[in-house]
């Protein structure tokens, strides 16, 4: 958890220097913040619940009983 | 994202053959044996002419404003909510496959030669690099994959000279004949959305540079990584056999053990796997790239920079929790993945579909 504090940490300080270097508006800054945000919360649910956010259930869930019609085995 | 158009027909084609068989090289020829066993080859040509005229066909509406991304106009054709709509689900898509990608990687670099490492730091530095050079720009992937290809494509080309005596076989005879076709058209569907990714190439015409046959690059990219794929499954079967190609993990690695170059290098799986990551590489940082692009067209941002190493991260975790170990993997993608590639990849075909209905009720009006 640490180790993804520091990494997400550092990705916030380059996000920051950009967003100021390329004089991105306001609206900019907040979506670029609110990503890295999502990111960091998404990577700290996955560390501790995984099954939570694994997409794969979902798309199994979805695609796999159209699959299994259209290629039977 | 400003219209650079500096991406020549060479650097297109040079990305599209490495594009092609780079992951399905190492993960899907295994499972392509085990279940449809000689009857792989028909699948692979199959899979590549129908996925590579879904591109052909999705590039043709593209390239009709070759000036103008999709991502941009795309909400004067669907409406706002409908483009907003497809724009996130190909991006989900996109980030989806860079963690799919990165995961197999991982599961299969790991545990043959980096024993004891964790897997989160190999997938970290992979990213990393990959981020770096989606934050280039996508134009970079292209000018990669056009230094890397001749020797990426040589070395898979030479690489069935090394087997000629045992390619004096029997087992000929048996390429010939079709023994399951429900088998040859469950894995003819599942290869075809390996060749329908290319379909991202429609999000970034205005990276191509005026005047290219981008059709023509397309076809001659895709056919040539295909003939690399189906000489390399052939070479598979015939001196492994069909049986232990379907029951090894990774199939191409293990007939890469057997080269030898005089007395100094008894084993060229190394030099061969460095080679082929640079391959790898190249397809996981252009699907990156495209993943972002989308995210941030969604979003409404002027440029993607900004977002590039966080979503980065957002891969790397998902990477981590797509399953819980290779099996599981290989579960979840054989179960349901094509359907949903498929359904993601024809969102695109929407666009042509409701400008052709709305320029006729235009001209009715």
């Amino acid at each position: 958890m640490s180790v993804l504090v520091i990494g997400m940490g550092l990705v916030l300080v380059y996000q920051t220097f950009l967003l100021r270097r390329g004089s991105a508006s306001r609206r900019d800054r907040v979506v670029a913040f609110a990503v890295t945000g999502f990111a960091f919360a998404f990577a700290a649910t996955a560390h501790y619940v995984p099954h939570w956010v694994n997409p794969n259930r979902a798309i199994e869930f979805v695609f796999g009983p159209i699959q299994g019609l259209i290629v039977r085995k | 994202m400003k219209n650079q158009g500096t991406i020549t027909g060479l650097q297109l084609g040079s990305l599209i053959f490495v594009y092609v068989f780079s992951t399905t090289i190492a993960f899907v020829l295994g499972p392509l044996a085990k279940e449809v066993a000689f009857g792989g080859v028909y699948c692979i040509a199959l899979a590549a002419a129908a996925g590579t005229a879904l591109v052909t066909l999705s590039l043709r509406f593209a390239l009709r404003r070759p000036s103008a991304y999709v991502g941009v106009y795309g909400a004067k054709i669907m409406g706002r909510a409908g483009h907003t709509a497809i724009l996130w689900l190909s991006a989900f898509f996109f980030l989806h496959l860079s963690a799919h990608i990165l995961r197999e990687f991982t599961d299969f670099f790991v545990p043959t030669y980096l024993r004891e490492t964790p897997a989160v730091a190999v997938a970290v530095l992979v990213m990393s690099a990959a981020a770096s050079m989606a934050q280039s720009g996508v134009s970079v992937a292209f000018r990669f994959a056009q230094g890397c290809f001749l020797i990426i494509g040589l070395l898979f080309l030479i690489k069935p000279l090394f087997f000629m005596p045992e390619l004096h076989t029997p087992m000929w005879h048996a390429f010939i004949q079709i023994h399951d076709w429900k088998s040859l058209w469950g894995q003819t569907y599942s290869l075809i959305p390996w060749y329908g990714e290319l379909v991202l190439l429609a999000y970034i015409v205005p990276q191509f540079e005026v005047g290219q046959k981008v059709r023509r690059a397309v076809w001659i990219g895709s056919m040539a990584g295909t003939y690399i794929l189906i000489s390399e499954f052939v070479l598979m079967i015939v001196f492994l056999g069909p049986k232990l190609s379907g029951a090894l993990l990774y199939p191409a690695l293990e007939l890469s053990g057997f080269l030898h170059l005089g007395d100094f290098v008894h084993n060229m799986d190394a030099i061969i796997v460095s080679i082929w990551f640079a391959g790898l590489f190249i397809k996981l940082s252009i699907i990156f790239a495209i993943g972002t692009l989308l995210t941030s067209q969604a979003l409404g941002l002027r440029d993607y920079k900004p977002i590039t190493f966080s979503l980065a991260g957002f891969v790397v975790a998902l990477s981590l929790v797509l399953a819980r170990y290779p099996t599981e993997l290989a579960h979840y993608f054989d179960s349901s993945w094509a359907t949903f590639a498929l359904f993601v990849q024809s969102l695109y075909f929407l666009y042509p579909l409701v400008d052709r209905l709305r320029g006729k009720r235009r001209r009715a009006d």
